[in-house]
């Protein structure tokens, strides 16, 4: 063991030259920022969860979306439990979609907080390494299919919690944020068939007529807030709706009527593109996403016991989406600069240690390369909330949606002197 | 700081972004239940007990109730109905309802009936009846103690947030409804306000 200092002076010495040293240095450079983020994006890797849950194949979605929980990056882990929730939801599996959706909820909140150190990393690669926060409107359609569930389970307090939670935070953003959102009317009018199943008549007029402010196309369901603004004494609202719409019938209820809303979630939510036309692999300095819709939303109609109507459209995401990303847009531009600068700071930091100006060049080349929108968004989404309403006799009943190419039936049992709401996917 | 410095710098920040997402709790203590803590913003087990404890001392307290009934007379009975949640907020109103129940037996002013245990008990009454148990011993339903009293109540809350201050507001309000005449006996309110400062920037 003693000659073991002899043989290693004696051994050949590897010294890099001044070049090699300089492309490993570029050549690290290249795998931290290109490694980290050429791992295959969320929207991609759940393309066959997708195009089962179109299928209204619930169960294979689910198993693939189980799946890839096991493999997912944290980053990713909040539209997971958004795809998983709404395709339980899909499924009428709404016990176990209000568990999944609270989970997204509480992991929502824990991501609202900014954190330095991913906003430095971001700041050098791109938007898609960051954990994904959702937009505004996304967390808002967390509570919106909350409700929605709690409704389906005849948990109506809850049901209520959550609309509530939808006007409060939109109040907040509106009010607080100055942000150039408005009200979401599914929510308003959701509370109002909420309240009215509770006898509260004036909570439930105010919701219905909030709605219908934020919505006036609304007219195949103004017989609600016809006949509320009647019992509720409102005399001038009364008096304004019975001129606008002479002829929706809006008798008062017997005491054995019953009601059924039923809420069609229609279509497919709209998707973030690229918004440049260069769909190459190199990078663009600026990168930032734009919606697009994903064909358009099939009429549907429902019928029961012989009563056909269209459902009407109540709140259509493709322009609430639309909407709420052109708000962030010019953060995400500053932003974006902001990158280029660090990257530039960097490139100019490579080419000083190098002492070569040209390698600092395609250090910038190389750290731009990695530049991607984010094109992530919660793609199991409805593009439209439509609503259908009946009164019923007390019963049960069998209710018809007709959708192109995917007619469904379903039964609902109708309860004298309540609003029952019966919830379907429509793709 | 040197050019070398502020490549490693930057490299660093790069991989520690591919661990972006929330951090799990892996470590915990057992504490003390009756300490205020207050971790986040929502209603929390100190304010169901702030709650229950002015009720009970309310309701113990209220002229109605003050003195004790003379001996031999029978505690006025009553039931803990619906508690109403009127907040944005998903709380266990059940939980809400026996914490004043519990607060309420323990002021020794009120015999308490416990609504959640009638199915139960329903059940126990069948198998009493049943054979199994001495026939001489064997309750049989009939013999229940009338309610005196039904206890309603509603909690509502207002949320205001104001750059990085949020500031919740809650009421409690409950009644006491005489069950004979429909008349109420008592009614009072619980007020709570609490402020937070929101952390906005994290490591």
């Amino acid at each position: 063991m003693s000659n073991l200092p002899d043989i290693a002076s004696q051994a050949p010495r590897v010294s890099a030259s001044p070049a090699a040293a300089r492309w490993g240095l570029l050549f690290m450079l290249a795998c931290c920022v290109l490694g980290t983020g050429c791992a295959s994006d969320y929207v991609a890797r759940t393309a066959s969860a997708r195009s089962a849950y179109q299928a209204s194949d619930y169960p294979r979605a689910l198993a693939e979306l189980d799946g890839e929980q096991k493999e997912a990056p944290e980053r990713d882990q909040l539209l997971l439990l958004l795809d998983k929730g709404m395709v339980l939801h899909a499924a009428g599996q709404w016990e176990e979609s209000t568990k999944v959706l609270a989970q997204a909820d509480d992991l929502s909140s824990q991501l609202d907080i900014t954190s330095v150190s991913e906003e430095a990393g971001v700041l050098l690669s791109n938007e898609r390494r960051r954990a994904y926060r959702g937009e505004d409107f996304e967390k808002l359609m967390i509570s919106v299919l909350q409700a929605l569930n709690y409704a389906e389970l005849g948990r109506d307090e809850d049901a209520l919690v959550e609309v509530r939670r939808v006007n409060e935070r939109l109040e907040k953003m509106i009010t607080e944020e100055k942000k150039p959102y408005e009200q979401l009317a599914i929510a308003r009018y959701l509370g109002g068939v909420l309240y009215e199943d509770q006898h509260e008549w004036d909570s439930a007029f105010i919701d219905y007529m909030k709605a219908y402010e934020l919505e006036p196309r609304l007219e195949g369901l103004v017989e609600p807030l016809l006949r509320l603004a009647k019992k509720t004494g409102r005399d001038d609202a009364y008096e304004s709706l019975s001129q606008k719409f002479p002829d929706v019938a809006h008798d008062a209820l017997s005491p054995g009527d019953g009601q059924l809303v039923v809420v069609v979630e229609a279509g497919l939510s709209p998707q973030k593109e690229r918004a440049s036309r260069d769909y190459g692999d190199s990078g663009d300095l600026i990168e930032v996403p734009v919606y697009r819709d994903r064909g358009g939303t099939p009429p549907v109609r429902v019928s029961v016991d012989g009563q056909a109507n269209r459902a009407v459209t109540v709140t259509s995401l493709s322009r609430v989406a639309q909407v709420h990303l052109n708000d962030r847009i010019g953060r995400m531009l500053a932003k974006q600069l902001a990158g280029a600068v660090a990257k530039a700071g960097v490139a100019a930091g490579v080419g000083a240690l190098t002492k070569s100006k040209e390698l600092g060049v395609l250090a910038f080349l190389v750290l731009n390369a990695g530049n991607q929108a984010d094109l992530r968004s919660w793609l199991s989404l409805p593009a439209e909330f439509q609503v259908a309403r009946f009164r019923l006799p007390p019963g049960k009943h069998t209710v018809q949606v007709d959708a192109p190419g995917r007619p469904t039936t379903h039964e609902v049992e109708v309860k004298p002197g309540r609003v029952e709401v019966l919830v379907v996917r429509s793709y | 700081m040197n050019t070398r410095r502020l490549l490693l710098s930057a490299l660093v920040a790069v991989s520690l972004a591919g661990c972006g997402g929330p951090r799990a709790f892996t470590r915990g203590t057992y504490e003390d239940p009756n300490t205020i803590e207050m971790l986040g913003d929502r209603f929390n087990e100190n304010d169901l007990q702030l709650i229950a404890k002015k009720m009970a001392e309310s309701l113990a307290s209220s002229p109605r109730f003050v003195q004790p009934p003379p001996q031999g007379q029978p505690l006025p009975i009553v039931l803990v109905g619906k508690l109403r949640n009127s907040t944005s907020e998903h709380i266990d109103m059940r939980s809400l309802a026996d914490k004043i129940q519990t607060a309420l037996a323990q002021t020794g002013r009120f015999a308490l009936v416990d609504q959640a245990a009638r199915q139960d008990i329903a059940e126990e009454y069948e198998y009493q009846q049943s054979g199994y148990v001495n026939p001489n011993a064997a309750k049989a339903p009939g013999q229940q103690a009338s309610v005196d009293f039904l206890m309603t109540g509603d909690l509502a809350s207002i949320i205001q947030e104001v750059g990085r201050d949020k500031l919740v507001y809650y009421k409690m309000t409950a009644k006491l409804n005489d069950v004979r005449t429909g008349t109420l006996a008592w009614t009072d309110e619980k007020q709570i306000r609490k402020k937070f400062e929101k952390q906005g920037v994290s490591w």
